[in-house]
C-alpha cells in the first residue's frame, strides 16, 4: 500500500482510486457506523474522496494514510450531522428486514446499530479497521483511557442488548 | 455468550455497498480522473526560530499597549501571567446606550451605565457604579441606573440594578468613563447634561485576555473576542486566548459557508489567506514554533511535525485543571459525560482538550463560558465559546 500512497503523492490518480478501493469497504462501515442515512454516506465518502486527493501530497507519513483518511471521514460525518442537526433522521434500522428475518446476522446487526454512536464507531474502528487503541485515540480525539473504556463498555451493551433479544426468542448458535 | 470473535465475525463480514454510495464514488473517482479535483501543491513548512517569534510578538505588542496601559503594576496576577502580560495589555470596554431617560424602559433598554464608585446625574438620569471588585481573576461590576419617571415613583426615580461579570483573569490598570464619548473627570457630584441617545462608556484596561463588552441597541450586552488588529470576522465560532502559555491557533470553517477565524495571541497577523480557503496557524513548544496551514476543511487535523494529531488542545501550565462550563449568566451546565475534557502529558507539556460537541444540546445555540480553575479553584482563565448563529456585535464606541 506504501508504493501506491507515493504514486498516488506523485499524482497518479489510478493509484489513488485503487487506494481508496481498498479501503472503501471499511470507509463505508466507519461512515455508516456514524450516519444513519444512505444519501449522508455517500455524501461523506464522497466528500472525503475528493479532499483526500486533494491533499494527499500534504501527507508527511505514507504509513499514517488511514488513520488520515479515516480522521477526515469523520470529520466529513460529524460536519454532516452538524449540518442536519435541525433535521429529523429516519432510522434505517429496520430497512433490512426486521422482525421478518430472525437470521442470527441480522439480530446482532440490529442489536450493533442500536449502539450508541460513541461506542459503535470504536467497535467499527477497533474490529474492521483493526486500528488499536491508541490510533483511535488519535483518529477520534479521545483519550486512550476512554477508548478502552467505551471499548468495554459498547461490548458490554452489544452483550446486553443481545442478551435481551435472545430472552425474546432470537438464536444465536 | 458474545466474544470478540463474533464482533470480528459481525463487523468484518462484506457489507454489500448500496449504490447510492456506490455512484457518489464513482462521481468522485470520475472528477479526478477528469482532472475536475487538482491536487493542491504541497505547502511549504516553515519553522520560525523562537528569537524571530519574539521579536514579532514584541513588535505586534508595541502596537497594542501604545495608548492603552497606565502602567499600573500587575500585583494581582500570578507569576504565570507575567511572561504574557508583558507581551500584551488589553483591553476591556463597557459601554452602554440608554435611549432617552424620559422614554426609558427597563424592558427594552438595559441599564448598563457603568462608572466606577462615582454618582453622575442630570435633569433625568443618575447613574451610580454601586461596586466593582476584583480579586484578581474575576471583575464584578454592579450599576445601579435611576431614571426620572415622575409618572413610576414618587421620589420621581426609577432604579435598575445590574451586575456585569466579565469572564477571566483581570488585573484593572486603568479605567475612566466617558459620556457621549467624552472623558470625564473623578468627580462624585459632577454634572453633566444630557439629552436624546446617551452612551455611557467605562474603559478599563487590564491585563489579560482581550474581551470586548458592549451593548447593541436594545439588547443585553454581548462580549465577543475580537483580535485589534483585525477586523471584524463575519462569524466567531469558538475563541481561545489562554494567555501566558504556548499558542494553539485552531481554526474551523463548520458549515463552508463563512471563512472563520480563530486564533490565539501571538500569530494573528496576516496569517490567514482568506481567498485560498487556507488558514495558517502556529503551534509550538519551548525549542520553537512551527508555522504550517491547512485548509479549511483540514483545520481539525492540526498535526505535530512527526504527524501526530493534536486536534484541539490547549496547552496548559497546571498538571491539574479543572473545567467548568457555565451559561453566560453563571448558572453551570452539568455534563452528561465526565469525559468532555480530558488532560494529559504530551512531550512533558500538560495539555487539556475538550470536545466541545458534549456539550449539552440544549446549550448549542447559546454562548457559554469555558473556565478554567486550578486546584484551589480559583478561575484562572478561560474563554468564552460563541455559536455561529449568533453575530458579534460592534462596539459603538473606541475606547
Amino acid at each position: 500500500m506504501e508504493q501506491l500512497i507515493k504514486q498516488a503523492q506523485q499524482g497518479d490518480p489510478e493509484a489513488f482510486i485503487e487506494l481508496i478501493e481498498l479501503n472503501k469497504q471499511s470507509m463505508y462501515k466507519a461512515a455508516r457506523a456514524i450516519l444513519r442515512n444512505t444519501e449522508d454516506v455517500a455524501d461523506a465518502m464522497q466528500e472525503t474522496i475528493l479532499s483526500c486527493f486533494q491533499n494527499i501530497k500534504n501527507l508527511k507519513q505514507p504509513r499514517y494514510f488511514k488513520t488520515w483518511l479515516t480522521k477526515i471521514l469523520i470529520n466529513k460525518c460529524n460536519d454532516i450531522i452538524r449540518k442536519n442537526k435541525n433535521m429529523v433522521l429516519v432510522e434505517e434500522i429496520r430497512e433490512e428486514g426486521y422482525s421478518e428475518n430472525s437470521d442470527v446476522k441480522i439480530s446482532l446487526k440490529e442489536n450493533f446499530r442500536s449502539l450508541e454512536d460513541d461506542y459503535r464507531i470504536i467497535l467499527v474502528l477497533y474490529y474492521v479497521h483493526g486500528f488499536n487503541i491508541r490510533e483511535i485515540s488519535q483518529i477520534l480525539n479521545l483519550n486512550q483511557n476512554t477508548v478502552k473504556t467505551r471499548l468495554s463498555r459498547g461490548r458490554e451493551r452489544f452483550k446486553t442488548a443481545y442478551l435481551a433479544g435472545n430472552e425474546e426468542g432470537f438464536i444465536y448458535g | 455468550m458474545v466474544d470478540d470473535r463474533d464482533f470480528e465475525e459481525l463487523l468484518c463480514q462484506d457489507t454489500p455497498i448500496p449504490w447510492e454510495v456506490e455512484q457518489k464514488t464513482q462521481q468522485a473517482y470520475a472528477m479526478i480522473r477528469a482532472g475536475k479535483c487538482k491536487m493542491k501543491r504541497q505547502r511549504k513548512k516553515h519553522q520560525i526560530k523562537w528569537k524571530t517569534v519574539c521579536a514579532l510578538a514584541s513588535a505586534a505588542c508595541l502596537l497594542l499597549v501604545t495608548g492603552l496601559w497606565a502602567g499600573t503594576a500587575l500585583s494581582q496576577n500570578s507569576d504565570l501571567l507575567n511572561d504574557f502580560t508583558t507581551l500584551f495589555r488589553n483591553q476591556v470596554r463597557v459601554s452602554a446606550n440608554s435611549k432617552d431617560p424620559n422614554n426609558y424602559d427597563i424592558n427594552n433598554t438595559p441599564p448598563d451605565q457603568i462608572s466606577f464608585g462615582q454618582t453622575y446625574t442630570d435633569d433625568n438620569v443618575e447613574v451610580t457604579v454601586e461596586d466593582i471588585s476584583s480579586d484578581g481573576m474575576k471583575l464584578l461590576i454592579t450599576t445601579t441606573l435611576r431614571v426620572k419617571n415622575q409618572a413610576k415613583k414618587e421620589d420621581g426615580y426609577e432604579s435598575f440594578t445590574r451586575t456585569t461579570t466579565p469572564n477571566g483573569p483581570v488585573t484593572i490598570l486603568s479605567e475612566y468613563v466617558k459620556i457621549n464619548g467624552t472623558k470625564i473627570g473623578a468627580h462624585s457630584n459632577s454634572v453633566y447634561t444630557l439629552s436624546g441617545e446617551n452612551t455611557y462608556t467605562c474603559t478599563a484596561e487590564y491585563s489579560l485576555a482581550r474581551y470586548r463588552f458592549t451593548s447593541e441597541q436594545q439588547e443585553s450586552e454581548q462580549i465577543v473576542l475580537i483580535p485589534d488588529n483585525k477586523p471584524m470576522p463575519e462569524k466567531l465560532e469558538i475563541s481561545i486566548c489562554y494567555p501566558g502559555f504556548t499558542p494553539v491557533n485552531s481554526a474551523k470553517n463548520m458549515n463552508g459557508q463563512s471563512d472563520t477565524f480563530v486564533t490565539n495571541c501571538v500569530f494573528q497577523a496576516e496569517l490567514i489567506n482568506l481567498q485560498e480557503k487556507t488558514i495558517t496557524y502556529a503551534y509550538g513548544d519551548a525549542e520553537g514554533y512551527y508555522i504550517d496551514s491547512h485548509d479549511f476543511d483540514d483545520t481539525r487535523l492540526i498535526t505535530t511535525p512527526d504527524g501526530t494529531w493534536l486536534g484541539y488542545h490547549i496547552p496548559v501550565d497546571y498538571p491539574e485543571v479543572e473545567v467548568v462550563f457555565t451559561s453566560i449568566d453563571g448558572q453551570q451546565i452539568p455534563l452528561y459525560e465526565k469525559d468532555i475534557v480530558y488532560q494529559y502529558e504530551y512531550q512533558g507539556k500538560n495539555y487539556i482538550m475538550i470536545e466541545y460537541q458534549r456539550i449539552p444540546q440544549e446549550y448549542d445555540s447559546k454562548e457559554i463560558m469555558v473556565n478554567f480553575l486550578d486546584s484551589n479553584r480559583n478561575n484562572i482563565g478561560g474563554f468564552r465559546a460563541i455559536p455561529l448563529t449568533q453575530q458579534p456585535v460592534e462596539s459603538e464606541q473606541s475606547g
